[in-house]
């Protein structure tokens, strides 16, 4: 009836817009690396914003620790899907080989400020946050040009 | 004197209670990744909420309706059935979105998981709902809200005299980088937020909480007119403080710690303390309107006796259903289920659902029978028959565009 | 009989064609003295036609006017519908009514008019979903269904009103109906709460009655609802 149809549309609808379909063709490929590139960029480029504030003592350290931690959560998740899609071809590969090593070292370095967050090392932050920016920068030219 | 100093405080309890989880989400998030291309979608949902806000007070004030009792008189018990149930089922996604972002907030200020005080939250809730004498809560929560103006400062702060900001807001149509399909997505997450329906039934059930008479009609027209409005601008504060911190860096907006960054960077800790202080009041007012409307929306749908105006013991069934919203509401919030996504989802539902409950109010505003020479004027009608064939698109386009644009990603 | 099992049947003519469904039912106030009501209702015209938004909104009514164009879209549906009497009636069957004459031969006033024997009034509209309201002002209940009882001499007058999940269910129909009427069987076996007539005194914006809501069948789920859960909470008895 109306009510169990509108709930079998909603399920319909909440699967659809979750799931991470393979990617067949190479301009496929390049969208998703794209799509991961900007979600690496805005988990970077929020750790860094963060890790100044929090050196100029701006937050709180609980603040910050939670901020970078969901920037780590966003980041992390990005790769992790990225790196589980099968290349499709040749081309893909060189893809995933230009992408996903920057990607991984900016998993890295948020992982560091998340940690030295957590211990309350607020003044070195943006120290060890430093190596983010060339990173996003990088990738923010690769998702401009191929998203 | 006295009720100069009454619509005074009645505008700024609507100013500070305004904002809520959806409203801290959709304008970050839009912000963001739009820039202020939507700010007038949040002018065009401020309009709406008034509209609606002010005729149900009125049916609910001349009449002593409040809205399900007339959407069952006016719809039939079958429809109005079907409509109780879509209302119900978005008012308690909406309720677990509201305990969720409660629970991130103080999470944002001990840094221990959410999920622990996700029950804490919600028996807070419960006691302040049980305990608090209605207008009593209605005021402390909304006064508090007011603490979230820091917003604004925030943005005259990073965009000193609004320059880039007007700029942008008068931009129509979507960046380079996004399509018209997700810009028309985000523009019903707008509306949705916005025009929430638990406000509208907690705001006509609270004029027959008050005991309303005719001579407090001018308290409603200035708490909805004026009150509104006001909060309004803090949404497109939020939004435009997004824009000037986050679109230029290519950052978008998915958890609530990102909406700390504008006002830390400016204002530092202690805007920080203002703004986190702000969010769960305003958070926590709304958590309380969403609990009570579930309780009112099947009590006036069945005819039981509900209200905070009575004793508990007599308003058993109500209560009941409160206790049992707050239950369902922390379950569904257990699931792990990011808080921000089910904001996302509850506002989107709440603008596909807009019609079937503004439909009947429109129409019950406009008989002398219930509203006696209150009837509604002619350029309201036609403002508030515009707005009625918006919902009604906003209703169709929902769903497939939440298909397309996979819920707006 | 249950206003319930009227309201939705089908309408068949003397030559068996469909005429449609009954929308609404006109009741006169001149049946015999009920309690403290006065003469009760009595059944006087079955409206044909599909009775939702558009009956339901009013805009028969010529003091309802705006906005111009809802009442422009929904007042064409809704006036002159069919009518059948009581007298038109030729047999009722289990959800078909079949008439005595031809549906060319049927009544189609504009909208309802008030009767020269007593007050008229359109269940549907008037009576039907209407909020219970008892002498202390507490809410009582809606009017969920009516129920008729027949007269060997004449149209059959509304005795009592049915109230609750099981009385609810019959109107809701469909599925959801049967459905609710299940879970409704399980948890109070028997007759839908029944409140007789004679207790109600005036119908208005609301329904009032005689009697406080604490001694009708009505009761029972609220006051279950309040020994065994709001009671147990503390601060339950204060404002």
């Amino acid at each position: 009836m109306r009510c169990r149809n509108a709930v079998q549309l909603f399920a319909v609808v909440a699967v659809t817009a979750s799931c991470v379909a393979p990617a067949r063709t190479l301009a496929d490929y390049e969208a998703k690396a794209a799509d991961t590139a900007a979600a690496v960029v805005s988990a970077a480029r929020t750790v860094v914003l963060t890790a100044r504030l929090a050196a100029a003592g701006r937050s709180f350290g609980a603040t910050v620790a939670v901020t970078v931690a969901d920037a780590e959560v966003d980041a992390a998740s990005a790769r992790d899907a990225f790196a589980s899609i099968q290349p499709p071809d040749d081309a893909s590969d060189a893809i995933r080989r230009r992408v996903l090593p920057a990607v991984e070292r900016a998993v890295r370095v948020i992982e560091l400020v998340r940690i030295a967050a957590r211990r309350d090392e607020l003044d070195g932050l943006p120290a060890i946050a430093r190596p983010l920016e060339p990173i996003a920068s990088s990738l923010e030219r690769f998702s401009t040009r191929y998203g | 004197m006295k009720k100069v100093f009454e619509i005074f405080l009645g505008i700024l309890t609507a100013f500070g209670g305004f904002v809520d989880i959806g409203d801290l989400v959709a304008n970050a998030e839009t912000g963001a990744r739009f820039g202020m291309r939507l700010a007038w979608m949040v002018v065009v949902g401020v309009i709406g909420i008034v509209i609606y806000a002010e005729m149900a007070g009125r049916v609910a004030t001349m009449s002593q309706r409040p809205v399900f009792d007339v959407i069952r008189e006016r719809l039939g018990a079958r429809l109005a059935l079907v409509n109780l149930g879509a209302s119900f089922f978005i008012n308690l996604l909406t309720f677990a979105a509201e305990i969720g972002g409660l629970a991130l907030v103080i999470e944002l200020v001990t840094d221990i998981n959410y999920l622990l005080w996700v029950p804490l939250v919600a028996i807070a809730v419960w006691i302040v709902l049980w305990k608090v004498h209605f207008s009593v809560m209605e005021k402390i929560f909304g006064l508090s809200g007011l603490a979230l103006i820091v917003t604004v400062l925030a943005l005259w702060r990073l965009d000193p005299g609004l320059g880039h900001t007007f700029a942008s807001a008068r931009q129509f149509g979507p960046p380079p980088a996004e399509s018209w399909p997700t810009y028309a997505f985000f523009a019903i997450a707008l509306l949705g937020a916005a025009m929430t329906p638990y406000e509208v039934f907690f705001f006509s059930s609270g004029a027959v909480e008050d005991h309303w008479t005719r001579k407090d009609l001018i308290i409603n027209r200035a708490n909805v007119y004026i009150g509104f409005p006001l909060g309004g601008l803090l949404s497109l504060a939020i939004m435009g403080g997004a824009a000037a911190m986050f679109l230029p860096r290519g950052v978008s907006v998915g958890h609530l710690s990102q909406l700390t960054l504008p006002v830390s960077s400016t204002l530092g800790t202690a805007g920080l303390v203002f703004l986190l202080y702000g969010m769960f009041a305003a958070i926590f007012s709304a958590a309380l309107e969403t609990a009570l409307s579930a309780g009112y929306t099947v009590s006036q749908f069945f005819g039981w006796q509900w209200g905070k105006f009575v004793r508990p013991r007599e308003a058993a069934r109500f209560h009941v259903v409160v206790l049992f919203t707050i239950c369902a509401g922390v379950l569904i919030a257990l699931t792990t289920l990011d808080p921000i996504i089910v904001t996302e989802y509850s506002i989107v539902l709440s603008a596909a659902a807009l019609p079937l409950t503004y439909l009947p109010i429109l129409i019950v505003a406009n008989d002398p029978a219930y509203m006696k020479d209150k009837t509604n004027s002619r350029l309201l009608n036609a403002v508030a028959s515009g707005f009625l064939l918006l919902l009604i698109v906003v209703a169709l386009a929902t769903i497939p565009l939440m298909i397309w644009t996979k819920a707006g990603a | 009989m249950r206003l319930a099992d009227l309201i939705g049947s089908v309408v068949v003519d003397a030559n068996g064609d469909h005429v449609g469904h009954v929308g609404d039912i006109w009741l006169v106030q001149d049946g015999p003295p009920i309690g403290m009501f006065g003469a009760a209702l009595r059944v006087d015209r079955l409206v044909i036609g599909r009775f939702g938004l558009a009956s339901r909104a009013g805009y028969d009514r010529p003091d309802l006017r705006g906005p111009a164009i809802i009442a422009w879209l929904l007042r064409p549906r809704t006036s002159h519908r069919p009518v059948a009497s009581w007298s038109d009636i030729a047999a009722i069957e289990e959800g078909r009514i079949r008439l005595r004459s031809r549906v060319g031969n049927l009544e189609r006033p504009r909208s309802l008019e008030q009767g020269a024997t007593g007050r008229g009034w359109s269940a549907g509209l008037e009576l039907l979903d209407r909020q219970m309201v008892d002498p202390d002002g507490r809410m009582a209940g809606k009017v969920d269904d009516l129920r008729l009882e027949m007269r060997a001499d004449g149209p059959p007058v509304v005795t009592d009103i049915l109230a609750g999940p099981g009385a609810l269910a019959r109107r809701i129909g469909g599925g959801l109906g049967a459905w609710i009427a299940s879970m409704d069987a399980r948890l109070h076996p028997g007759d839908p709460a029944t409140i007789s007539f004679g207790v109600v005194t005036a119908i208005g914006d609301h329904v009032r009655l005689n009697v406080s809501r604490q001694d009708l069948p009505t009761f029972d789920a609220e006051a279950w609802a309040r020994d065994h859960i709001i009671a147990k909470l503390p601060g339950s008895a204060e404002a």
